[in-house]
């Protein structure tokens, strides 16, 4: 097989480098899209299973048993810091927010990140309809948006 | 530029080539289909609504309130209007079933059982407006309630099945079903004379707990 030797055709070798280079970069940015597009794919699974979690158990308990889909406003902080603690252990940020129809939220838990970490790793956000339970009679409408990010 | 030069050109053009190819690869790929995620928010969504239908009350998605009627007239005895504010969603649906149960002589609707038309028409309504809040920005939906027919004889037979949808059906491949079971509220003795009230039916054998199947399917918008 030939060698390329440099300094025999300067123009072939200014197109040789040229188009490597120009390649690599086009390779590069299009692995980038490939890896950020696995990345939020990923995130949003991971989003779907907890905010899952969360209306079928964490947030779902109440004083006489757990009832899923029915969230419980009074949910303690303790109890929401220990689940977040688990995922966190795993390297998964947690923040939750629930609010009813008219936009009055009635929990919210975890920090938001900052626009360095948002660049390096977006969040994911997943949103679910709920129902917020008030008092025993009354049970409203709501959402329940679960934002995770590695 | 010598033929060796030519050459190298040439090589690079087929490594251009195959670079292209690539970048065509790494677009097309994805880690998990689209249409995967999707269905598996769909189908997260439909739980969710559902669970939410059997929670909330109506009372707190603007209350709910209708004039008796039977056969489309109002009843002159009536006391008015009837609140059921503290009842949920699933609880109003159920209700309207078991005030329009309808009586199917050899695959034909004959008449309802006792109906209470105003009432469906308003319960339709009600649920159509809280369902285009919760699920319609997002997906298109159809919510089907129905109940396992209950046979009188072996032509005749008493069903309810009613459907709330927000497009006409086109032929589009649906992302998910879900469903969930509900007894009706009303005991195997009353459902019994009810039958019997408007047919009379000696021998009529009914099952232990008369069920209800709530269907929500959801397709892509």
């Amino acid at each position: 097989m030939e060698q390329l030797q440099l300094g025999e055709d300067l123009f072939a070798t200014i197109i040789v480098v040229g188009l490597t280079t120009l390649l690599i970069i086009t390779l590069a940015h299009f692995y980038h899209g490939f890896a950020r597009r696995k990345n939020m794919y990923e995130s949003f699974d991971l989003a779907l299973d907890i905010a899952g979690q969360l209306r079928d158990d964490v947030l779902a308990r109440h004083d006489n048993g757990v009832f899923p889909g029915l969230i419980n406003p009074m949910t303690s902080e303790w109890e929401l810091q220990s689940y977040s603690q688990v995922l966190s252990r795993q390297g998964i940020g947690l923040s939750i927010e629930v609010r009813g129809i008219d936009g009055k939220i009635f929990l919210a838990y975890g920090t938001k990140t900052n626009i360095i970490d948002q660049y390096f790793s977006p969040p994911c956000s997943v949103s679910l309809p709920v129902a917020i339970s008030q008092t025993q009679a009354s049970k409203s409408l709501g959402e329940l948006i679960v934002t995770v990010w590695r | 530029m010598d033929k060796r030069g030519q050459g190298y050109a040439i090589d690079m053009l087929v490594f251009a080539l195959m670079v292209a190819l690539a970048c065509s690869i790494l677009i097309k790929a994805t880690p998990n289909e689209p249409n995967t995620l999707n269905d598996r928010y769909a189908a997260n969504l439909a739980t969710s609504v559902l669970q939410t239908l059997q929670q909330v009350t109506a009372g707190e998605v603007g209350g709910f309130k209708y004039k008796p009627d039977i056969l489309g007239l109002q009843v002159p005895w009536s006391s008015g209007e009837r609140d059921l504010r503290y009842k949920t969603l699933a609880q109003l649906l159920v209700e309207d079933m078991l005030c329009n149960l309808r009586v199917e002589v050899s695959g034909r609707d004959i008449l309802p059982l006792k109906s209470n038309q105003e009432f469906d028409r308003q319960v339709r309504k009600f649920l159509k407006a809280t369902l285009d809040e919760i699920v319609g920005g997002r997906f298109d939906y159809r919510l089907v309630a129905r109940t396992n027919p209950i046979d009188l004889s072996p032509a005749a037979r008493v069903h309810f099945e009613t459907s709330i949808e927000s497009f006409s059906d086109n032929g589009r491949i649906q992302a998910c079903s879900e469903t969930i079971l509900m007894c009706l509220p009303i005991t195997q003795q009353e459902l019994r004379s009810s039958i019997q009230d408007v047919y009379s039916i000696t021998n009529l054998r009914l099952e232990p707990e008369t069920m209800v199947e709530i269907i929500l399917s959801l397709w892509s918008k």
